[in-house]
């Protein structure tokens, strides 16, 4: 660190980064994902009805011809990968984990929101992602502020896109209490 | 005269507007916001505002993204001098000389003088753009859908060899996007197209939610790996106005930097980052030894600047007059105006004069408040950027979250975002640049609706298609950027290399 530096906000924040990360990994899950893709659209293309007009051209020859182009430059791609043309950002197991825990806690918010209102399914959301997915390791006392906090965002968020622009969020006992009860 | 008089009263209608001027100075403050935050970034920034942006009309939503967006290239250069973690792609090569001079102790300095080339960038690129788009706008219009077909493939190819790391890779992403635009009812058959028996993908999936998923859930999904030791901010030292010897060295280099940060905004695709990165190099190679270039040199450090911020005006050339993006910000941007069923391209600035010329003014009046507010509230924004991104990431996705519901009140754009989010992270796993799978998106609905009109018009004879003169030209232009790109070194000259590094 330099001279210049001095430690901020973030140095309540544990580290669980530090970790020496894989290109073979980052190269084979690209390589996998994207591999996928061209050879699931190419497919599908050739699976489409052909149905073509006067002028040759149908609802399957564009994708089809896209298709054709997806799967060339992405084997292409995957070559250049595999042979290390490319600049690939190695990545870690805990990376990874990190990474799905993260996918896995969207979707149960996305599905959550509806079962237990937005500023409920929220809080518990934020909650988790900054102790889990960033590894934040908290004291009661600071836990209980950020839970506070979490409320206030939530609720400041609900209050902006549904109240004011009425972009229809799932209501809960606590926005209804809040928002519902003085009929705004 | 005509284009003065027009950006004469698109100016005066900001200046005697309050909201306009209370909206373009809240985009500022947004975007300078967006842009510092490493993670977030301008098209980000705008895509999240999507609940907002529906809720009022295209004059007044318009002007807050192209500020957001001009305010963001200002706020970018703030965690790339601080932090040396560019806050949006457009501000890394502020990092190399910017974050030393910051460790010289002259960080506020450094600020200053950034923010004053950014201000100088956006001026100048704003002249370019107010004057090259009305005549280039009627160039458009002698545009058939032959041309315009190939000025599309043009734009793809370009966007995908000069962005990211590699150019078959970039190719790649173009493609997946073009082939995420075929999703849905193909409309000159009526038939469904991969939407495997899903009544909301019929619809195909709405650009503005795969753009909420590459930028805003891929980026918190890359973000993952961030850590203490990448947000250690360098301390606000030094003097906040730059001596008048600090000014000499900067004015020339500043100068050069809008030119080719204007010229690299108008090429399809290229947007800010190779604005930049052009600048610096030029900057490099006129430099002498003493100037000490990556140890905190002040021309480093203004070029790029004035490069990234000229580029802004520069995408909006191809945007406005051709419909064609010039970044992948300016994709984004293309997606609102479809949404709100403005075609931009050939004969918008006739179709809607008023709404054009208010987007022009609004860059110049952002350019002003950006230069105001970046100099003035440097402390201020500094704090900000020392909210760690553990409690950032959250309420990002829960933004994310409103702006995919808020479309059309369903959870499974959410998923759909979702599933964007995790391809955009694989993306930046290898460099590929999440902006040209949004590039390749918006366009690729152009793309196949110009060629079947062609087809049409030509009997299904595609040759006759690309044979058209204009149309030539394009294609040609693509396969010169195709053919410069092919490893040519690696087919023929590997031996005089291997020769080379024997002696």
């Amino acid at each position: 660190m330099s001279a210049n530096t001095e430690p901020t906000a973030t140095d309540a924040v544990d580290e669980p980064y530090l970790e020496a990360g894989s290109r073979t990994t980052s190269a084979g899950i690209s390589t996998i994902v994207l591999g996928f893709l061209a050879v699931f659209f190419f497919i599908n293309a050739l699976l489409l009805p052909s149905s073509a007009g006067e002028d040759g051209i149908g609802p399957k020859s564009f994708p089809v011809v896209v298709g054709i182009v997806l799967l060339c430059t992405t084997i292409l791609g995957i070559v250049a990968i595999l042979r290390g043309g490319v600049e690939v950002r190695p990545v870690g197991g805990g990376e990874i984990l990190r990474v799905g825990w993260c996918i896995v806690l969207f979707g149960l918010y996305a599905a959550s929101v509806f079962l237990i209102g937005f500023v409920e399914a929220s809080v518990i959301f934020s909650m988790l992602v900054s102790m889990t997915v960033f590894g934040v390791r908290l004291s009661l006392a600071r836990a209980c502020g950020l839970f506070a906090i979490n409320i206030v965002i939530a609720m400041v968020l609900f209050l902006i896109f549904d109240v004011w622009l009425n972009v229809l969020l799932p209501v809960g006992w606590l926005e209804y209490w809040v928002f519902g009860g003085l009929q705004l | 005269m005509n284009t003065v008089n027009e950006l004469l009263s698109a100016l005066g209608g900001i200046a005697t507007s309050p909201s306009l001027l209370l909206i373009i100075l809240g985009g500022v403050i947004l975007g300078t916001v967006a842009g510092l935050l490493p993670g977030i970034g301008p098209s980000t920034a705008i895509a999240l505002l999507l609940p907002v942006a529906i809720t009022v009309p295209a004059e007044i939503s318009l002007p807050l993204m192209v500020s957001l967006y001009l305010g963001a290239e200002y706020g970018g250069r703030i965690s790339a001098i601080l932090l040396n973690i560019p806050g949006d792609p457009g501000a890394i090569m502020t990092t190399l000389d910017g974050h030393p001079m910051a460790l010289k102790g002259k960080a506020a300095t450094a600020l200053s003088i950034s923010a004053i080339a950014s201000f100088v960038g956006s001026m100048l690129a704003f002249l370019g753009l107010a004057f090259i788009a009305g005549p280039m706008s009627e160039l458009g219009l002698a545009f058939g859908p032959g041309a315009y077909f190939a000025v599309v493939v043009m734009a793809l190819v370009l966007s995908a060899t000069l962005v990211g790391s590699a150019p078959m890779l970039g190719l790649t992403a173009v493609a997946i996007g073009v082939a995420v635009s075929t999703v849905g009812i193909e409309l000159q058959s009526g038939l469904p197209r991969f939407t495997f028996g899903s009544f909301t993908l019929l619809e195909g999936i709405d650009p503005i939610v795969a753009i909420i998923g590459v930028f805003g859930v891929g980026e918190i999904l890359a973000s993952t790996t961030m850590g203490k030791d990448s947000q250690v901010m360098s301390k606000l030292s030094g003097r906040f106005l730059p001596t008048g010897r600090e000014l000499r060295q900067g004015t020339l280099p500043s100068l050069r930097g809008s030119v080719i940060g204007f010229i690299a905004g108008v090429l399809p695709g290229a947007g800010t980052t190779i604005a930049a990165f052009f600048s610096y190099g030029l900057e490099k190679r006129l430099a002498p030894e003493s100037a000490g270039m990556g140890k905190g040199a002040v021309r480093g450090l203004v070029a790029p600047e004035s490069a990234n911020n000229a580029a802004v005006s520069g995408s909006m050339v191809p945007l406005l007059t051709l419909g064609i993006p010039g970044s992948g910000t300016t994709a984004v941007l293309l997606a609102y105006l479809m949404m709100y069923g403005l075609n931009p391209g050939p004969g918008f600035f006739d179709a809607n004069p008023e709404l054009a010329w208010t987007i022009i003014g609004a860059l110049l009046v952002s350019a002003i408040m950006g230069v105001v507010i970046n100099i003035g509230a440097s402390p201020l924004l500094a704090k900000i950027l020392s909210i760690p991104m553990p409690f950032m990431a959250p309420v990002i996705l829960m933004l994310a979250l409103i702006s995919c519901y808020s479309i059309h009140n369903s959870v499974t754009d959410v998923y759909i975002a979702l599933a964007f989010g995790v391809l955009g992270y694989v993306m930046r796993l290898v460099g590929m640049a999440p902006a040209l799978l949004v590039i390749g998106l918006v366009l690729g609905e152009m793309l196949e609706r110009n060629l079947q009109q062609a087809l049409g018009l030509t009997g299904g004879n595609f040759w006759a298609v690309i044979s058209d003169p204009l149309a030539m030209v394009f294609i040609i232009i693509a396969l010169l950027a195709l053919v410069s790109v092919l490893p040519w070194r690696r087919m023929f000259g590997k031996k005089k290399t291997d020769a080379k590094t024997k002696v």
